[in-house]
């Protein structure tokens, strides 16, 4: 039962072939058996999920289930979650217990979903290779000497070892989609402000967006329905209804709909055999009856660089607060508050982590502000421009997700910049605001490779429903790795 | 960057480095800075600085007292406390 | 050389939100520690804040009383730096794009009006405590504070005196309080200034070295603090030295200021907008009906007490300088229907002078303005005279109940029978036959004698109007 989708899981339980009890044991005892070769978890939540489960089972006897209830989902490390610990990856946050829930954990909780666990992440989501964790890197099923990409490379990895049909995960400049490409899965960062970001560890406030990762994109949206909503704990969240995605949205006519394809995501360093697999999308979607267009996003290279000054400047800031005095790690026997100060920090961050936080003390410190951060803003600025031009001519736009599939675990450690061009066609997104998924376009030497649909402000429903028709039409998104055959 | 910046954003930051660590981030955090250097080439003549991607939102709270006390729960994770207070070294002026 | 010292005042005005200026907990005062600190306020993971409307309205309230500019897009930055009674390592505030610039407040001075510029106000949040007795070796953090919505209005460096800094200040706490925006509790910290202070050769136009003195939380603190700062940077000048910019703390035990060590000048807090917060617009139509809910407020009131009741300048100020003081005031005239200039008279002489004896505020008088009418009552219609009013006053004021129940049990009516009071001057004109002989030969200055000596026989109930009237006839 495993192998089955959410949709799929959802219809078993409302007609009663199957429990979330029974369910949810059934994936406990997968993730008990097979995580240690995957370390995709950070902690598992048993008891807790079976008593949600038997819950979830009995709304459904009362007739009071919806889609989600009962439906198992593990939970990215960075979303709070009460009397559970939420490390969002990090050793200055090894012993931290969320006196409360973020709100996307509520809308879950009150959608009757079952929490299995929290998935390992890059510490404070700030990596794409998952290898930036305290408690260890996560491997990618499809090849367990590779990355599973990052920050949500646990919950990534979790999905397509079918440990749940679901995960949640957080997206600052391709979190979510990403990993969803390294790992075959399908994942969408909503536009900024659709998802709440209360009780979401924050990383760079202005680009921090939470979303779904699944096997499917109709899982996506199921899932994103859930997760979305005005939230007044959350000033940026827009004050918008929860999104409502269904088969007719998903199944809106993709006939004259314009795709653009940037000519600057197509470059040189593009792998040739990524190239092909993304024109073998756009023929497809050709072939469902789009229009595809060459566009030009003529800022696209600058994206990288205005990430790694506004991602760092807002991180150097968010992270403050971590000083061992109320909360997380404290250093033994601190001399005096400095000492406390100073150790706790340097102790209980990552190399990472501290390496960005200096970054971004450096680009808000006095005489560098105007050079670096206020520039970074006004070249984000033409960023976004370029999108709502290019908007002007296509309806969606067409990328790759990543210049390349999967990257063998430590090859990119030693080079943070390397690391960092992971995330190059994923960054405009969150820099613009706008919605985004990722979606599997098929396999280069047997690893996964996506292709990422842009859309334009709140229109999720539409990039979802390109990639579901595509997803009706096209199998890679079925295919499994081998660790779940030899499991 | 040299290894004295380093010292220097680390005090900012409050974060303690050796000087091997301060060595290592020198190099990293130069690569870094080189690569953004290149925003300074753009030319944003009359372009507003973009804070965040969403403009018309106005987000206020009415004036209500929606919390309770909750000094037990929220003292739990604290390393070091005592008749309600979180402990610190001393602090020596204020 | 003479020397001109030239001041700036920050003063941060807390508000009298019930809720923090981003979280839902209580402001209230007094509370025990940590016990008004929610998730946010402690800086836990993930929590983010959400403005308090009517944070901002007190703001617009302040700006439109100060003649100032309502910004009609204005935002939060983070201020950045280290300190345990601050959980998030940084401050939210507002920099670049305050909610109110360019006031002004006119404050009475000796010699006439002076207008103090204001060079902006913004919104900002307060910060926790940190206790330092009872825990050995150790500080201990007390958050109930943090987040308070807090306002702290600039002025520009206009001031040019200890006298006006402290002028300018009580203006401005009349003020807030008139708004309604700050409870003006100095001890409690509810406002607090902090003072720039420089000195420079009169008739130079150059700015000195500043020194910023420190949470300075009494008016008479204040005005040791500057009168220090004044004399210790004159002084410094004058023998060749310079003066270092530095952030220096009043200590009210030695009345010194002396450097702070903590708050190294060096600090970069590294401003910048906080994308937690969203712009802030400020609509015409909030203003406006912020506009219709502004009070009367002081130089208004001043001007209408002088029309109205016909007071004087001084008194009409004195009166307006709480809007307490002014309510109290008010209520006494229409309850007593007496003369203005009486009620003012008695308001802001002997009640003033008695609760400034037990230290206390006009909201705590323990004479109620019906009380306190019903003694101006009887003043005013000759029942007693103004002396003995004081005597009367008295025993109000030890409990011993209204003005005509004393007067009655005390037997204090005045005496207004003129053929009583003439039996008694005639009875002391014949028992002072030598004094009668002197002042009749020219030692007229024995007048006051003679009515002492009526007074003294009546206990002090004759009228002395009539005392006086009947004296005049018998000794001519």
């Amino acid at each position: 039962m495993h192998d089955l989708s959410l949709s799929q899981l959802s219809l078993e339980l409302e007609q009663g072939h199957l429990s979330s009890y029974e369910l949810t044991e059934h994936l406990l005892k997968r993730i008990a058996a097979h995580d240690s070769q995957l370390n995709s978890m950070i902690t598992v939540t048993a008891t807790q999920a079976l008593a949600a489960a038997k819950q979830a089972d009995s709304l459904r006897k009362q007739n009071q289930a919806n889609a989600l209830t009962g439906i198992p989902y593990i939970h990215k490390d960075i979303f709070c979650t009460q009397d559970v610990l939420t490390s969002c990856g990090s050793k200055i946050l090894e012993n931290f217990i969320s006196p409360y829930d973020a709100t996307v954990t509520q809308q879950l909780k009150q959608a009757g979903m079952v929490m299995l666990g929290k998935a390992n992440m890059d510490e404070f989501a700030m990596g794409s290779s998952n290898e930036n964790s305290h408690y260890g890197p996560v491997k990618n099923p499809w090849q367990l000497d590779y990355v599973p990409g990052g920050s949500s490379g646990g919950s990534a990895a979790a999905i397509a070892a079918q440990f749940a049909p679901v995960a949640t995960g957080s997206d600052t400049g391709g979190s979510i989609r990403q990993p969803a490409a390294f790992t075959n899965l399908t994942g969408i960062k909503p536009s900024y402000g659709r998802v709440s970001r209360y009780g979401m560890v924050a990383f760079a406030s202005s680009l921090d967006q939470g979303g779904p990762m699944a096997r499917s994109a109709e899982d996506c949206a199921m899932m994103l329905n859930a997760m979305s909503g005005h939230d007044p704990l959350d000033s940026t969240s827009l004050p918008l209804a929860p999104l409502t995605i269904g088969k007719a949205d998903l199944h809106q006519p993709l006939k004259g709909l314009r795709v653009g394809l940037p000519k600057e995501y197509f470059t040189d360093s593009l792998n040739t055999e990524m190239r092909d697999r993304i024109e073998a999308a756009a023929k497809t979607l050709e072939a469902l009856g789009c229009d595809i267009v060459n566009i030009s996003l003529p800022h696209s290279h600058l994206a990288v660089s205005v990430y790694y000054v506004v991602a760092p400047a807002e991180a150097s800031s968010n992270l403050a607060r971590y000083d061992g005095v109320r909360y997380g790690y404290r250093c033994e026997n601190p001399v005096d508050l400095q000492d406390l100060y100073l150790r706790s920090r340097s102790e209980g961050f990552g190399v990472e982590v501290k390496r960005r936080i200096m970054v971004g003390t450096f680009v808000l410190s006095s005489g560098y502000y105007d050079a670096y951060y206020l520039q970074a803003q006004k070249v984000r600025q033409l960023i976004r421009n370029d999108f709502l031009d290019a908007f002007k001519q296509v309806d969606v736009i067409l990328s790759p997700t990543t210049p390349q599939p999967a990257f063998k675990l430590g090859e990119r450690m030693a080079d943070p910049i390397q690391m960092y061009l992971a995330d190059l066609y994923t960054i405009p997104a969150n820099l613009a605001g706008l919605p985004a998924l990722s979606a599997p376009a098929g396999f280069i030497n047997g690893l996964p490779v996506g292709f990422q649909l842009i859309g334009k402000d709140l229109e999720e429903a539409k990039i979802l429903a390109v990639a579901h028709q595509y997803q009706q039409v096209t199998n890679w998104h079925l295919q499994q790795p081998a660790f779940n055959t030899i499991v | 960057m040299q290894c004295s910046e380093i010292f220097t954003l680390a005090k900012l930051a409050h974060i303690a480095v050796t000087d091997a660590e301060a060595e290592y981030f020198a190099t990293s955090i130069s690569k870094i800075v080189q690569l953004v250097h290149e925003l300074n080439a753009v030319d944003v003549t009359g372009v507003a600085p973009m804070t965040q991607p969403l403009a018309d939102v106005e987000a206020l709270r009415p004036d209500k007292v929606t919390e309770t006390n909750q000094v037990e729960t929220l003292l739990a994770n604290a390393p070091q406390t005592a008749a309600g207070l979180f402990l610190v070294p001393q602090v020596i002026e204020s | 050389m003479e020397w001109e010292a030239v001041i700036g005042l920050e003063v941060h005005v807390q508000l009298t939100t019930e809720s923090k200026l981003f979280s839902g907990a209580s402001t209230r005062y007094g509370a025990l520690p940590n016990t008004q600190a929610c998730a946010l306020d402690l800086a836990m993971p993930g929590t983010l804040p959400v403005l308090n409307e009517a944070a901002v309205a007190m703001a617009i309230k302040l700006g439109l009383a100060i003649h100032g500019q309502i910004a009609r897009t204005s935002s939060f930055a983070r201020k950045n730096y280290f300190y345990p009674d601050l959980p998030k390592g940084y401050q939210i505030s507002q920099y670049d794009e305050p909610v109110v610039k360019e006031g002004y407040l006119d404050v009475a001075l000796a010699d006439g009006i002076k207008r103090i510029h204001i060079t902006r106000a913004h919104l900002e949040e307060d910060a926790g405590k940190s206790l330092h007795e009872d825990i050995k070796g150790m500080s201990g953090i007390d958050l109930n504070r943090a987040g308070t919505p807090l306002i702290e209005i600039v002025s520009e460096p206009d001031i040019r005196s200890a006298d006006e800094a402290v002028r300018y200040l009580k203006a401005l706490h009349a003020l807030v309080r008139y708004l309604g925006i700050c409870d003006g509790n100095m001890q409690e910290g509810s406002f607090r200034c902090d003072a720039n202070v420089s000195v420079r050769p009169k008739g130079t136009t150059t700015f000195g070295t500043r020194t910023e003195t420190k949470n300075v939380n009494s008016f008479r603190y204040v005005e040791k603090a500057i009168l220090y700062e004044i004399e210790r940077q004159t002084n410094l000048l004058a023998e060749g030295g310079t003066v270092t910019q530095e952030t220096r703390l009043y200590d009210p035990s030695t009345n010194t200021t002396r450097p702070m060590r903590s708050k190294e000048s060096a600090n970069d807090y590294r401003y910048f907008p906080d994308p937690d917060l969203l712009t802030l617009r400020i609509s015409d139509a909030w203003i406006d009906a912020m506009k219709a809910e502004l009070p009367e407020l002081p130089a208004a009131k001043q001007q209408r007490f002088q029309e109205n009741y016909g007071l004087s300048a001084y008194d009409a100020t004195v009166l307006v300088g709480s809007k307490e003081l002014a309510d109290f005031f008010e209520a006494v005239v229409s309850l007593s229907q007496a003369p203005a200039k009486l009620v003012s008279n008695w308001v802001t002489g002997e009640l003033a002078a008695a609760l400034n004896r037990d230290n206390k505020d006009i909201a705590e008088s323990p004479i109620s303005t019906n009380s306190m009418a019903g003694l101006l009552k009887r003043i005013h219609d000759q029942t007693i005279s103004g002396k003995i009013a004081k005597t009367v006053f008295e025993a109000m004021l030890a409990g011993e109940g209204e003005a005509d129940t004393i007067i009655q049990a005390k037997g204090l009516v005045q005496i207004t029978d003129i053929e009583s009071i003439a039996k008694i001057v005639d009875k002391v004109l014949l028992e002072n036959q030598a004094q009668v002989d002197a002042y009749r030969a020219g030692k007229t200055q024995l007048f006051g004698f003679f009515v002492g000596q009526v007074m003294k026989q009546t206990q002090g109930k004759a009228n002395p109007e009539q005392v006086n009237a009947l004296l005049s006839e018998r000794l001519t």
